[in-house]
């Protein structure tokens, strides 16, 4: 297993940059006077708070140290304090030795905040509505991933009064599955997750939490029961096999995920900057609203090289089946597409998509893909842009060829 | 876990600042401990406990919220459909007491119904009071809920937060209940009842027939 010190010499690779340095320099220069952050408060409170069952962490210094490293990182960011900071904080923290001084803990700390971090902080200028709604959205990714892979299981879920995916998710979210999971443990998990070089990779692992657990989440009849596994047992991760199993699911979810699926993400620019303005989160908030934060949607680009209509080889190696869902159903599908990629009864064994007349018919679109959640089939989205996209696409293409 | 028949399956929300002991109050009253190696709570917990109340039986769903501000646009969610309501500040804390009115509006805000609510001054063991009792009673009667002052560390009075919010509670759902009997279309979905009996134990209260 990945110790404090192996993390040292592995993660340099993963944060070293130009900045890197810079950032432990301004630390250790430093005066430590200036310790004003909004919501300086909460942060005290919560260093007793952190990690309280080692006694390293009851330790003093220690807290002293923890709150150096999250007040600097909120000054030198200009973001809040948030709670869940300080669990993420302290895998950096342990690094500490002789060797690593604080300084160099706060730039690995800051560097992986700005790279892999999910983009849950905030400006401090950000009040009311505005606040963590990009963690409403994070958790909205997780669930278009669920809602994909995982239909019989996330109906079993949404039958349950007042679930809500924020209670399991948001712990996940905002500490990287840090809270609740050992020290030893998180050095894994962030070493696995680092590896990726993806910071969309978080929703992949909570959908793979999910997902490994499933049977027993579908065992459990009584509801409140549920509630308490969800709430707790899912919450942690004992075991280093447990990791090992949550990464070869998520790998295994990755594989079986429609490149649109980042691509949405990367529309919203959730993760192209370590903080989100004001306009950022605007936009995020409009997604929540949208159709596209309810099920899985094929960007037309995706789905023709996925069908071998493009020069360009698809993303990931995925069986594409389409479902025409048209109302007048001409030109025919097979007009313009290999005629072995239409069905006309999904079985779950492929990924279906289904073909739109066009966006206006987004509410017909969403009723039958939810209908088809309902009924246990998986792989299920909708074209983007619908039939006139995809045609418009084909037939601007030089080299398609009509079947 | 089912543990067993009950008359009322009710939703308890447990509202306050940061720090204020919320979820230690619940775990003194729900696991019978207090725990040293308390975390803040990220988001919502998750808690089942069945309270006696006369003769009757109250499942309390209760969900322990995270105090920081900013999370409310998440534990929001969770105000819908509560039929009880913990506000807890810290004696000890000024700040937190100060706050508490703003966790009672956003209630009032959110919830059309009527609900049982409790105000709750914690922290009682400690020397260094903030807030005198006089205080808390008056916020209290403000806004017409009863008030306790509690140690989650040393289990002083925690039962009594949830023995006087029964004590609301089964009132409320008899009335409840009048209605639904009266009326079996317009039956509350702010609380269930009845819904697990234990199949080897026959029910005897009278909501059977509810």
């Amino acid at each position: 297993m990945i110790t404090q010190n192996k993390a040292i010499l592995n993660w340099k690779e993963f944060f070293m940059n130009e900045n890197l340095l810079t950032d432990a320099y301004k630390f250790r220069d430093w005066n430590q006077q200036d310790l004003e952050i909004p919501e300086k408060e909460t942060l005290i409170k919560d260093l007793t708070r952190t990690r309280n069952d080692d006694p390293y962490f009851k330790k003093e210094s220690t807290q002293r140290y923890l709150m150096l490293l999250a007040t600097f990182y909120c000054q030198q960011n200009s973001v809040n304090y948030q709670q869940g900071m300080l669990e993420v904080v302290a895998p950096f923290l342990v690094m500490k030795n002789r060797d690593f001084p604080i300084y160099k803990c706060y730039a690995y700390f800051n560097s992986f905040m700005n790279k892999y971090f999910p983009k849950v902080l905030e400006w401090n200028i950000l009040k009311g509505q505005k606040q963590l709604a990009h963690v409403l959205s994070a958790i909205q990714f997780c669930e278009i991933l669920l809602k994909y892979h995982c239909a019989d299981f996330y109906n079993r879920i949404l039958k349950l009064d007042d679930f809500n995916l924020s209670m399991v998710v948001t712990p996940l979210i905002m500490t990287l599955f840090a809270k609740g999971t050992s020290i030893q443990l998180v050095f894994l998990i962030f070493d696995e997750y680092m590896r990726r070089h993806n910071p969309n990779y978080i929703f992949f692992m909570v959908t793979a939490l999910f997902m490994s657990q499933k049977q027993e989440i579908l065992s459990i009849e009584d509801s409140e029961e549920l509630f308490t596994y969800l709430n707790k047992k899912l919450k942690q991760i004992q075991y280093e096999s447990d990791v090992q199993r949550l990464f070869e699911r998520a790998d295994e979810i990755y594989s079986q995920t429609p490149a649109s699926y980042e691509q949405l993400i990367a529309s919203t620019s959730f993760n192209d900057k370590s903080v989100l303005s004001v306009e950022d989160i605007t936009e995020l908030t409009n997604l929540s609203q949208s159709y596209y934060s309810q099920c899985l949607f094929i960007e037309v680009s995706e789905m023709k090289s996925l069908l071998g209509k493009s020069q360009k080889q698809p993303q990931k190696n995925l069986q594409l089946q389409l479902l025409d869902i048209r109302k007048v159903k001409k030109p025919k599908l097979s007009e313009f597409l290999p005629k072995q990629c239409i069905t006309k009864k999904p079985d779950g064994n492929q990924h279906t998509c289904l073909i739109t007349d066009s966006n206006q018919t987004l509410d017909d679109a969403m009723k039958i893909a939810n209908q088809l959640i309902f009924d246990g089939v998986k792989h299920v989205s909708i074209l983007k842009g619908g039939f006139q996209s995809l045609q418009f696409s084909i037939k601007q293409q030089k080299d398609c060829s009509i079947m | 876990m089912s543990l067993g028949y009950y008359d009322w399956l009710v939703k308890v929300i447990v509202l306050g600042d940061s720090g204020v002991g919320k979820t230690n109050i619940l775990t003194q009253f729900c696991d019978s401990k207090f725990s040293q190696n308390y975390t803040a709570t990220i988001g919502v917990d998750f808690k089942i406990k069945i309270l006696n109340v006369q003769d009757k039986k109250i499942k309390l769903q209760i969900w322990d919220t995270a105090g920081q501000e900013r999370f409310r646009n998440i534990t929001q969610t969770y105000y819908k459909g509560a039929y009880g309501i913990i506000f807890v500040y810290s004696l000890i804390d000024r700040n937190s007491f100060n706050n508490v009115e703003g966790w009672i509006k956003s209630i009032l805000e959110s919830t059309t119904d009527e609900v049982c609510s409790i105000l709750v001054g914690n922290k009682l063991d400690s020397q260094d009071r903030r807030v005198q009792t006089a205080e808390g009673e008056k916020l209290a009667q403000k806004y017409n809920m009863p008030f306790i002052e509690t140690s989650a560390l040393e289990n002083k009075n925690i039962q009594d937060i949830f023995d006087r919010l029964g004590q609301n509670l089964k009132i409320r759902l008899e009335n409840e209940g009048q209605k639904v009997s009266n009326n079996i279309h317009t039956q509350s979905g702010q609380f269930k009842l009845n819904q697990e009996v234990n199949q080897t134990e026959q029910p005897t209260s009278s909501c059977n027939s509810c």
